[in-house]
């Protein structure tokens, strides 16, 4: 074959194909090379494959892979990370200069990174999987006791709010309930967040699932002094998972009644709008806000004492397993988180 | 009983014993309003089994005060004998004893032709929901939303 079939041939590989020289610079770069990095071929000739393409770390290792294959012909296949964050797993074979010179070594790679993702992904599910084993048990266990004490509060509540003179003994049995709901809740989260959950899409109506969150947060929005009101509007239909868009805007609303707590109008508004194939639930408050590039869909990341920094996060993943999106914005003095959803068919995971 | 699709935590959606919803939810509401008076009326029977003491001397009393007729136990044997026995109404339970699915109590109520409706207070459950045979409360129990079920069956019954 001439050297203009062969590198005819090697453009036309989807595998990344490198011929390179006896010091490790590049002489032959296929397309996919040129795909992948996105360097044209001019500019990659005559570079360094390892600052190229073994960069990212574990470098050394591929160095003396590199010096082995000069003496043993072949090594791999190995991976390592490229300069643009692939991973990319690579064979080298060595080749007699003397046939396409001055190639003396190829490095023939193919890009793993979905490959990788995935083998991440299904660990962390596991992981999330056992972990949930874990506290699905504990959940359990606590929920019993906390149960019962909650339902003797609650009779000590009706008791002795049929006597005179025990306020104070009243407001502290109030706030031992409180206090047992909050815990409860709070289990709910981590119960929620470590396990996966599949998502089951159902026709049904957006407006009915938030008058339910807002029903689920009455008990805060009492306790907090704030008002909570949904904008009147259409049924608003979407293929969703109910339950999880519910815990989504209960969330929402959570957060938001906790901030309007603070706030002058003590009001938390909801809308529900219809843009084309997506639907979007938007909380506002009128609170102090959150700090600026604060990473709050980051679990554990909180604001608020005693918050748990799950919800925004149960919230993330509940949109991004319908296909959806949550952001949020500072419009003139008030604080909107946005919860896009498709109507129709929304991702699952 | 007409069963519901399975819902969220919340209230329950709205039932339609007549098959008018108007006519329904004039009914149900009435119904709703009297519910003391239908109590006494009907002297609804509750039986209430619970491993937990805290749990179940607690929900015995506030369900008592609320007017209904609880009678309170430990075991499900003991429960489905009281059940029959009484012609109970209403058999709450905790999940603990019955299982999770409520399979076996359903059978041996049904076994005995006991009419009672189930309800389970689960431990596991993070949201309330509704199957053919029962109906399941999460823990801590909402007490607002036991009425309502309570209630919703009342109402089933009378109509």
């Amino acid at each position: 074959m001439t050297e203009l079939g062969l590198h005819d041939v090697i453009d036309g590989l989807e595998v990344l194909i490198c011929g390179l020289d006896d010091g490790g610079r590049i002489h032959v770069f296929n397309r996919s090379c040129e795909r992948l990095t996105g360097l044209p071929r001019e500019n990659a000739i005559g570079q360094s494959w390892l600052d190229l393409f073994a960069s990212g770390g574990r470098s050394e290792h591929v160095v003396s892979l590199w010096a082995q294959a000069r003496e043993d012909g072949a090594v791999g296949p190995f991976e390592a990370l490229c300069r643009n964050n692939r991973s990319l797993r690579w064979q080298f074979s060595r080749l007699d200069p003397r046939h396409a010179p001055p190639v003396a070594l190829w490095a023939v790679g193919i890009d793993v990174t979905h490959e990788r993702e995935a083998l991440v992904r299904a660990r962390e599910l596991q992981r999330m999987g056992a972990l949930g084993n874990l506290v699905s048990g504990l959940t359990h266990e606590l929920r019993n006791p906390l149960n019962g004490a909650l339902l003797q509060l609650t009779l000590a509540q009706r008791t002795l709010a049929r006597h005179h003179d025990v306020e104070d003994s009243l407001a502290s049995v109030d706030q031992a309930a409180a206090e047992i709901r909050r815990v409860s809740s709070i289990l709910d989260d981590f119960l929620v967040f470590v396990r996966p959950q599949p998502v089951h899409l159902e026709r049904t109506s957006v407006r009915r699932i938030v008058t339910r969150a807002i029903e689920r947060s009455a008990f805060k929005a009492r306790a907090a002094g704030v008002t909570v009101g949904l904008e009147p509007g259409s049924e608003a239909l979407a293929e969703v998972d109910a339950s999880r868009v519910e815990s989504a805007t209960f969330h929402l609303i959570a957060n938001a009644i906790d901030a309007a707590a603070a706030a002058p109008d003590h009001i938390v508004r909801v809308t529900i709008s219809v843009a084309g194939n997506s639907i979007a639930i938007e909380v506002f408050d009128r609170g102090a806000g959150l700090p600026t590039d604060a990473p709050i869909f980051e679990p554990f990341f909180t604001t608020k004492q005693g918050g748990t920094g799950l919800g925004l996060s149960i919230v993330q993943r509940a949109a991004a397993d319908h296909g959806g999106v949550v952001g949020h914005e500072r419009r003139d003095g008030t604080t909107v988180f946005r919860l896009e959803l498709p109507i129709v068919g929304g991702l699952t995971n | 009983m007409p069963k519901q699709a399975a819902g969220p935590s919340g209230a329950p959606p709205a039932r339609n014993p007549c098959g008018a919803e108007q006519t329904a939810v004039c009914v149900t509401a009435s119904l709703r309003s009297a519910r003391a008076l239908l109590v006494l009326q009907l002297r609804m029977l509750i039986v209430l089994v619970s491993p937990y003491p805290s749990e179940r001397d607690a929900l015995k009393q506030l369900l008592a005060n609320e007017g209904y007729r609880v009678t309170a136990v430990a075991a499900r044997q003991q429960a489905v004998e009281l059940a029959d026995r009484a012609r109970a109404d209403v058999v709450i339970a905790d999940a603990q004893v019955v299982g999770l699915d409520g399979a076996a109590l359903v059978g041996e109520l049904a076994e005995r032709n006991v009419r009672a409706q189930l309800i389970l207070l689960c431990s596991r459950a993070t949201r309330w929901f509704e199957t053919r045979d029962f109906v399941c409360l999460p823990k801590p129990v909402d007490l607002a939303l036991l009425h309502r079920h309570i209630d919703d069956l009342m109402a089933d019954r009378v109509a």
